[in-house]
């Protein structure tokens, strides 16, 4: 096995071929950090999200012991990843994904939500800073799809594949958790702007 | 791509893991691919960070081979002396006591060069704390031959101390750079001093010198790291890293101390790990809710797993005392439920002995004691089920504990009423009652070896307490 020394990969993590355990290290540096950005805007704790990717990586690694080869550590690594986070919201009691679903319908969305034109309006007004800070006030559902899209740069398809939904259902949760933000912003100014009145008069 | 993506990118970048904390994960990644290797591979296990690599003496023995006269049989005569002198004496040194002639070559030529090579805080308090258990096994040593003199106990007492403050002083340093370090090795030094402190009891029970200076030394460096207030609470991230390297090292000597170990020995070393890891996963669970009880727990873990280590590297330590003695069993939730059912058992049959004495209670303030306390016992009986139903087993014990008490006390206050025995010895039965093979406290019953009579009566059946799964 490889010593310490040597764990300096000389392939990339998603190469094909190379040795096993190099090719793993080589993931470890290639994208634990997304990982651990990807957990720490999914549970807004950043001690926990540290313990997540750890567990991530050690199951990966069990994997491997198995006898089975990871051909694209990218999609493998964020599946084991989703799942964790998953088990965690479950532990916490939080909302389940699935009574989520439930409540708003499984519907399609409408033509607005699906076809783009409302989502790439919906951006315009939305300021990128604040809607990191307050991806926490989102529902799991919500909240999961737009960490990966907008905090991972996964595509709609990667992204359906990697939580078994369809690309429209995909949009269509991007859309709505966007949309929520915006009126979370815009009620928070609207306090805000309130309170300002409430003073001078 | 409207600026919203690239922007939203630009400032979720900046939540990374800090440099730090990447190599720290990244150190533990490759820990756990050490101790879990993949099939077909060898572990090339390196020697954990707080171990003490054996030291030769840093002497080469070639340098010493031309002898100044020249001949053949000098220049033998050299080798083998230079080998004698420099390889084979420290060697026997290191079974040497104090008292025996090679005794100041262990100390201060093998250990020193060790000493001398401890370049690291962490290194010098894993091996300070290697010579502090080695100088109290070489007292236990002595006392059980009888030879511990009260002069030597002082010497070896003073030198437990200086190693003991040198542990302290190293932890010190540490602190300096790492205050979350400094925490666990303060917790690995307790453990030592608490396996220590068991072992030197387990040698006044079974010597026949005295170890108390030793034992007093040990107590006083022991109340003075854990009183110290100083110290940082280790994060929980950095207990959990700590905790998963010694449990995997801990997995590893077993299988190794499996080979030659009896098979008591294995089922009690299994249990302690699966208490451990139950405790940790406990801990885990309650993590969000009560993050200082959580982190409290994890402590005790780290500090029972280490024990458990001392206890499977230390031959000695294993001949000398029991594993029970220094990693309590704890039990499991339905091993506790079993215990309460147990005691609740006994509850209710001391309930129906009170019951069948109660009407003989002649004195009326007596009578009236036993009757409240009947209903009350009886209303602990009753808290004690609730909380066995809904598996909430720490009131189970507290209630179930009250009971007992209280009942206990009440069988002692009837006691003046409780028949007593004929002249011919046989235990006296009584019709409502029936015969008990236990005396009751205070009356002077006595027990036959055939047991209970054939008037006996069938007390009602206990039905079982459900476990809920």
């Amino acid at each position: 096995m490889a010593t310490r020394k040597n764990h300096n990969a000389a392939t990339g993590g998603d190469a094909p071929g190379g040795d096993p355990e190099e090719r793993f290290l080589k993931a470890f540096d290639e994208y634990s950090d997304a990982l651990f950005r990807h957990a720490t805007y999914r549970l807004s704790d950043r001690e926990r999200a540290t313990e997540i990717v750890h567990d991530t990586f050690t199951k990966a690694w069990g994997y491997l012991r198995n006898g089975h080869e990871i051909d694209s550590y990218k999609s493998f690594l964020y599946k084991v990843i989703n799942n964790l986070i998953i088990d965690e919201y479950r532990r916490r009691k939080e909302v389940s994904l699935d009574k989520l679903l439930g409540e708003e319908g499984t519907d399609e969305g409408s033509f607005v939500e699906l076809h783009g034109g409302g989502l790439e309006e919906l951006t315009f007004t939305l300021d990128a800073e604040r809607v990191l800070t307050l991806l926490g006030t989102l529902p799991p559902a919500y909240r999961e799809v737009i960490t990966l899209r907008y905090v991972d740069g996964l595509g709609p398809k990667e992204i359906s594949d990697l939580i078994e939904e369809s690309e429209n259902v995909v949009s269509v949760r991007i859309f709505r958790g966007l949309r929520q933000l915006r009126d979370t912003i815009e009620g928070e100014e609207e306090r805000a702007r309130q309170n300002r009145d409430t003073k001078w008069t | 791509m409207n600026n919203f993506d690239s922007d939203i990118k630009k400032y979720a970048h900046k939540t990374r893991l800090k440099a730090s904390e990447k190599a720290a994960l990244r150190e533990r990644i490759v820990s756990y691919m050490e101790y879990h290797p993949l099939p077909g591979k060898t572990v090339a296990v390196e020697a954990p960070r707080t171990k003490v690599p054996f030291i030769e003496p840093a002497v080469s023995i070639s340098s010493y081979i031309t002898v100044p006269f020249g001949s053949l049989p000098v220049r033998i005569f050299g080798g083998v002396l230079v080998v004698v002198v420099f390889v084979v004496i420290p060697i026997v040194a290191e079974r040497s006591v104090p008292g025996d002639v090679l005794y100041l070559v262990k100390t201060e030529v093998n250990e020193g060069v060790r000493t001398q090579f401890a370049n690291s805080p962490y290194k010098k308090v894993a091996l300070e704390t290697k010579l502090m258990e080695r100088r109290i096994a070489e007292a236990r040593l002595l006392a059980s031959e009888g030879k511990l003199t009260e002069e030597v106990e002082e010497q070896i007492a003073a030198t437990v101390k200086t190693h003991a403050e040198a542990v302290q002083s190293g932890i010190a340093e540490i602190e300096e750079e790492n205050s979350e370090d400094a925490a666990i090795a303060k917790i690995a030094f307790t453990s030592a001093l608490e396996v220590q402190s068991a072992v030197l009891d387990q040698a006044v029970e079974t010597g026949t010198s005295s170890v108390a200076t030793i034992i007093d030394v040990v107590n006083v460096v022991h109340e003075a790291v854990s009183a110290d207030e100083n110290t940082v609470e280790p994060s929980f991230t950095a207990l959990s890293a700590r905790i998963e390297s010694e449990t995997t090292r801990a997995y590893e000597l077993f299988e190794t101390v499996k080979e030659t170990a009896t098979e008591d020995e294995v089922v009690n070393i299994e249990r302690r790990l699966s208490d451990i890891n139950r405790k940790v996963n406990a801990a885990k669970n309650i993590e969000q809710e009560d993050l200082i009880a959580a982190q409290e727990s994890m402590k005790d873990a780290l500090g029972l797993i280490q024990k458990l280590v001392s206890f499977m590297t230390d031959i000695d330590l294993r001949e000398s005392v029991a594993l029970e003695t220094i990693v309590p069993i704890e039990l499991t939730p339905e091993e506790r439920i079993g215990t309460v059912a147990k005691t609740l058992s006994e509850v209710r049959t001391d309930l129906t002995k009170l019951s069948g004495i109660l009407p003989r209670v002649t004195d009326p303030d007596v009578a009236a004691k036993v009757t409240i306390g009947i209903e009350e016992v009886t209303a602990f009986v009753t808290k004690t089920e609730d909380a066995v139903n809904t598996l909430l087993v720490a009131e189970a014990e507290s209630n179930v504990q009250i009971a007992n008490t209280f009942v206990k006390d009440l069988i002692a206050l009837i006691a003046p009423y409780v028949p007593v025995p004929d002249s011919t010895g046989d235990p006296v039965v009584d019709p409502i009652i029936g015969s008990s093979t236990e005396p009751l406290p205070g009356v002077l019953a006595t027990t036959t070896d055939t047991g209970t009579t054939t008037d006996t009566v069938t007390l009602p059946v206990e039905p079982d307490i459900p476990v809920t799964q």
